[in-house]
């Protein structure tokens, strides 16, 4: 048991050292270098003169800030910030981009969960009512609308959705508050589009359990189907349950669509605003903190697996 | 099913083939004084802010998301499945190790926020997006073709040509790859089909294809501006994104059935009360 923890914990570490490190290594080519437009006004006529003190004293303020230093030993720096939560300011802003993330990271974890619960009951209907109907032409209503949910964009859905319910029925309110009453309709838009592949998991998974000897014995006790699905749900927890923890691990960050649209005040829209502004710290800290989110959720999703799955348990 | 597919996917290549056959209006060069009309008999679908029309636009369009969306597929399933059938290959070896922590590390990260952030930095350009995906998206590939390889590769066929004394090479190509074929080919085809949902919605967010040309997602971002004068611009795009990953699930679906036969499982299922 212990031997699988340290296993997990170290490819958890090094996973996030080398993704760290690719982000740094991406935002050290951003086109503009902060020392001289730190030093420089825009549109200063510099005479040579000039320029040869200006080049000393980038030099001089490259020394003091450290960007000198070899490349390792600045990421080592850079992530001793970052760990200690000093991201920076937003160009834009200027607001402290550590306290801006902290105040906007709950909501999105918020719509992410309800979004993912949603998803669960929508896959566990379409699965199980999958194979109540199986080979019959309920099946391939839910096979068809399942697949048709797939082919369309999500903005496409969400903003239709938002269309429909703010100016026509009118009962979902348009503004950019993380208010509990606006959440039901991203999250909704989310699960709605989201559960397919799910529910073809469930399915799948179902369909291999009545095939099980387990099952034969039960029919022969004389259960229902209904019984008999019950059962079998209870062995397909577990694909279900990794699914659904690698599905909520890239929601948090990866709802940046469904942010934009029902301009819901997250982690997604800020890295996308940021983005549009071309805001370097911002983008850097929010690629980081996401990056930061989708592995450890990973890896406690993996310290979770003993506990339902009994087999690994044993080892 | 599958015969349907084939039949849509053959009609939106030869359309987008024959676009300029199949309507006299230049996709690109407006008349303004034609502009926001209604379906009408000229203009099929209507005509945008710019007075091009719809129609012309989204069969060019066709003509520029197709060919992207293929070329980005070819080459990051290329990428992947070499490095997936290397990965299985040497199983647990240092190889498959690196490769398998690479991929845990893509795959950790969603796709839009890497090209949001490589957008950023440097440029939004076409150029930059199909970088972002090739280096990003054989991630998935490399996993599900290690693992398809992995199933084969204690399998009988296998064995006995390695006991043989085949060469690697000589395993991989006629024993390994002509069973795998079928399954990537179906993952190839949604994939392809989520590569231009995800392609369309990087431009409709300004990054990639950028207007005036007529990719169906930035014109679905031009159509939101301009949603209350003429709601077509909105539409149709829409409904030809719908349409082509519509036929290539169904393409995908009608595959997969044809190879998977869960005929027996259902069967014992009817009779039970």
């Amino acid at each position: 048991m212990a031997e699988f923890f340290i296993k997990k914990f170290v490819r958890m570490i090094i996973t996030l050292i080398i993704a760290t490190f690719a982000v740094f290594i991406l935002i050290q080519n951003a086109p503009s270098d902060p020392v001289t437009m730190m030093l420089t006004k825009p549109d200063e006529m510099l005479v040579s003169s000039d320029k040869e003190l200006l080049e000393q004293k980038i030099q001089e303020t490259k020394e003091e800030f450290g960007l000198n230093d070899h490349i390792l030993i600045q990421y080592k720096n850079w992530m001793q910030n970052i760990l200690s939560g000093r991201m920076g300011k937003s160009l834009i802003t200027k607001v402290d981009i550590a306290s801006y993330i902290a105040k906007v990271l709950p909501s999105s974890v918020l719509i992410a969960l309800v979004g993912t619960l949603l998803q669960l009951v929508f896959a566990l209907i379409a699965g199980v009512l999958s194979v109540v109907y199986v080979s019959k032409w309920q099946e391939h209503a839910i096979r068809l609308v399942a697949i048709f949910l797939r082919s369309v964009p999500f903005f496409a859905i969400g903003f239709a959705m938002l269309m429909y319910f703010s100016v026509n029925l009118k009962i979902y309110e348009v503004s950019n508050s993380a208010a509990l009453s606006r959440l039901w309709l991203p999250a909704f838009a989310v699960g709605i589009t989201i559960f397919p592949k799910l529910s073809r998991i469930i399915r799948n998974s179902l369909l291999d359990e009545m095939g099980k000897t387990y099952m034969v014995a039960y029919v022969a006790k004389g259960f229902d189907k209904r019984k008999l699905i019950a059962e079998a749900l209870q062995n397909t927890m577990i694909p279900i349950f990794t699914t659904l923890s690698m599905s909520f691990a890239s929601s948090v960050g990866g709802m940046v669509i469904t942010e934009r649209i029902f301009s819901w005040p997250g982690i997604g829209n800020f890295g996308m605003s940021s983005v549009i502004t071309q805001d370097y710290p911002a983008v850097q800290a929010y690629v980081l903190v996401i990056t930061f989110i989708v592995v450890i959720v990973n890896f406690l999703s993996d310290m979770l697996y003993p506990l339902i799955n009994p087999v690994v348990r044993e080892e | 099913m599958i015969i349907m597919a084939i039949v849509l996917l053959f009609l939106i290549v030869i359309a987008s083939i024959f676009a300029p056959l199949l309507t006299v209006y230049d996709p690109i060069e407006g008349d303004s004084s034609q502009r926001f009309l209604p379906p009408n008999k000229e203009h099929l679908l209507g005509t945008d802010h710019f007075g091009r029309d719809i129609f012309a636009r989204i069969l060019y369009g066709a003509r520029i998301t197709l060919p992207v969306s293929f070329t980005a597929l070819f080459l990051t399933a290329v990428v992947g499945v070499v490095l997936g059938i290397i990965s299985a290959m040497n199983f647990n070896k240092p190889v498959d190790v690196v490769i398998m922590t690479l991929v845990d590390v893509l795959l950790a990260v969603p796709f839009l926020v890497v090209a949001m952030a490589v957008c950023a930095i440097f440029g939004r350009g076409l150029e930059n997006v199909l970088i972002v995906v090739v280096a990003v998206w054989w991630a998935p590939f490399a996993r599900y073709t290690r693992s398809l390889v992995l199933s084969l590769k204690n399998s009988q066929m296998v064995l006995s040509a390695m006991v043989l004394g085949a060469s690697y090479p000589v395993i991989v190509f006629r024993e390994i790859l002509p069973n795998i074929f079928t399954s990537l080919f179906i993952y190839l085809t949604f994939e392809f089909g989520n590569l231009i949902l995800t392609l369309s919605t990087l431009s409709f967010f300004g990054m990639g294809i950028k207007p005036p040309l007529p990719e169906w997602g930035n014109m679905i971002s031009d159509g939101r501006s301009y949603m209350t004068q003429s709601y077509h611009m909105l539409l149709w795009p829409i409904v030809a994104i719908i349409i082509t990953v519509l036929a290539l699930n169904l393409l995908g679906e009608g595959l997969r059935d044809f190879s998977n036969p869960y005929d027996t499982l259902a069967t014992e299922m009817e009779d039970v009360k």
